[in-house]
């Protein structure tokens, strides 16, 4: 008896351990939700003119690291995103089954520029949204980047990656 | 058990007569119809209430997703005008060619009306593959067919509610009993964008961050519903409310993340459009054809023609070659959706007889079958008629 107390004594010892650790889950949570995305957020992002000719944003595509990419109207304003599968949707058309030949996929196989291509109107996270919203948005709809905005202007963009950086800073505290 | 067992077996004949037709060619639609004929012919029930609720809700859905995921306002304003003539000219000859054939056959006006709107809309998913397979999407009439298909839908939308309103009608409305229904139609319109541009956005922000399981997509099942519903009280069809709903939430970036559509799309074609093809199916006359076959042979003859006729003009006008214009012409030709809602809820209503629905569904088969085979060989003729030329 005196053994499996002093066992449950070390147990319990053991979890204020972990507890005050920051991997403890409802801790992390903690810490994500006071940081905003606009903290983390990358700044200098690779954009696409709403004007730029489909063959550059291949170009763009094969030479940067990024599945998607923001796109702007001549006024800065944020019109859409193109991601690897716009494109690759857009490429191979014609081999799609023909559940895939609505009127609206005919409409972007004709494509000749990111306007056409692009999705319009994406999801965009707040600069004060925290780090546990964007990271809800992302599990929940399965987004690997999401775009920061303010009154339709591009502040920046924060990705999975940005995320998974950041908690492994607080680990290496 | 009974219901569990038709909605059962429907289904599955659907989805295995729908897999035969694409394995050999055909647009699924003609399986789904096919499901529903077969069900009657080989189980005649006597009760089909709740699976008649079913395929109401199929047509609800089937239009709401032709809002959400087909027509994009930023596409409407980006089609050029240019695309209006050739348009109006097709729905204008089509639908004249439908009214005139009732009253020559002595339907009421009504009757004439509904199958006039029958005659005007197109279903240009039915000829995309065509014009990949001949390199034509990006001709000069392949993308005049893209254009038009825009318009299209949302006259075939418009004249529906028009038609829908005039339904208790038997004769030619007063101007104001007109001016009274596109009234109603505008301040639906108008409520339902504010909602659409005010209200939903909000409360899309809000649901987004509920706990509770597939909130996000729920909302936009109940969006649809809502909107069905609210567009009843305006004596306008519940299909009506769910198409223009379908098309205010898909500039919410909230409404179409893929993983949502993927939802919506999954209800949709996987359960709820297929029941309300084999409804269509299930009440198809065939008796009724055998002993008026002049009449279908005339449905379907007008009604392919009015559609090539017009195209031709209205492209004609615009300068297209003869040939481009009955490409075209051609292209126009199919039908496999607003027109069956419309005879759906003419029956539903009473207006329409056996006798134009089945031929109006015969119609919708024979044009989905042949269309694809007249555009090929007409884009053929052009290129040897080139081809020899130079």
């Amino acid at each position: 008896m005196i053994e499996n107390k002093e066992e449950n004594l070390e147990k319990t010892e053991s979890e204020k351990d972990i507890e005050a650790k920051p991997r403890d889950r409802s801790k992390l949570s903690d810490i994500c939700a006071d940081i905003k995305v606009s903290q983390i957020m990358s700044k200098e992002t690779t954009v696409i003119r709403d004007t730029e000719p489909i063959e550059n944003i291949i170009e763009l595509m094969a030479k940067t690291p990024y599945h998607s990419y923001p796109v702007l109207n001549s006024d800065e304003e944020l019109v859409g995103v193109v991601d690897q599968d716009n494109l690759l949707e857009f490429l191979f058309f014609e081999r799609s089954h023909r559940k895939h030949h609505t009127h609206l996929m005919a409409i972007k196989a004709l494509s000749e520029e990111a306007s056409t291509l692009m999705v319009h109107q994406p999801v965009t996270l707040s600069p004060d949204a925290n780090l546990c919203d964007a990271a809800d948005i992302m599990i929940k709809y399965h987004i690997d980047r999401l775009c920061v905005s303010k009154d339709k202007k591009l502040l920046g963009v924060v990705s999975k990656s940005d995320l998974i950086k950041k908690i492994h800073g607080f680990w290496g505290k | 058990m009974e219901v569990l067992f038709q909605i059962l077996v429907i289904l599955f004949l659907a989805k295995i007569l729908s897999e035969v037709c694409e394995r050999s060619g055909l647009p699924g639609i003609i399986g789904e119809i096919g499901a529903g004929f077969i069900f009657v012919l080989a189980l005649k029930p006597d009760d089909i209430e709740t699976f008649t609720f079913f395929a109401e809700l199929g047509a609800i859905f089937l239009l709401f997703t032709a809002g959400y995921k087909e027509v994009h306002i930023k596409d409407l304003k980006a089609a050029s005008t240019k695309a209006l003539i050739p348009t109006i000219s097709q729905i204008v000859v089509a639908f004249g060619f439908g009214f005139i054939l009732g009253k020559v056959f002595g339907f009421s006006f009504i009757e004439s009306l509904f199958m006039a709107v029958a005659f005007s809309p197109t279903s240009i998913s039915v000829v995309v593959k065509t014009l990949i397979d001949t390199d034509y999407l990006s001709s000069k009439p392949g993308s005049m067919m893209l254009t038009s298909a825009i318009f299209d839908d949302i006259i075939g939308i418009f004249l529906l509610s028009i038609v829908v309103s005039f339904a208790t009608l038997n004769q030619f409305p007063s101007g104001l009993h007109i001016l009274g229904i596109l009234g109603q139609i505008l301040v639906f319109i108008v409520i339902i964008a504010i909602m659409g541009w005010k209200l939903f956005p909000r409360l899309f922000e809000y649901v987004q961050k509920m706990h509770t399981k597939e909130s996000l997509f729920s909302f936009v099942i109940l969006i649809a519903l809502f909107s069905a519903y609210f567009s009843e009280q305006f004596g306008l069809h519940a299909v009506i409310g769910a198409f223009f709903a379908g098309i205010l939430i898909s500039d919410i970036p909230l409404a179409k993340i893929e993983s949502v559509q993927k939802k919506v799309s999954g209800i949709a074609y996987g359960f709820f459009t297929p029941l309300f093809f084999a409804f269509i199916g299930l009440s198809v006359d065939i008796e009724v054809l055998y002993s008026t076959g002049i009449f279908a042979i005339l449905v379907i003859v007008l009604a392919l023609s009015g559609k090539l006729i017009g195209g031709f003009i209205g492209t004609k006008l615009v300068g297209f070659s003869s040939m481009d214009s009955l490409i075209f012409g051609i292209g126009m030709m199919p039908r496999a959706g607003v027109e069956l809602v419309v005879i759906a809820i003419g029956k539903e209503l009473g207006i329409i007889s056996n006798e134009v629905f089945s031929a109006i569904v015969l119609m919708v088969v024979v044009s989905i079958v042949i269309t694809p085979i007249l555009l090929e060989i007409s884009i053929r003729y052009k290129e040897r008629a080139v081809a020899v030329s130079e």
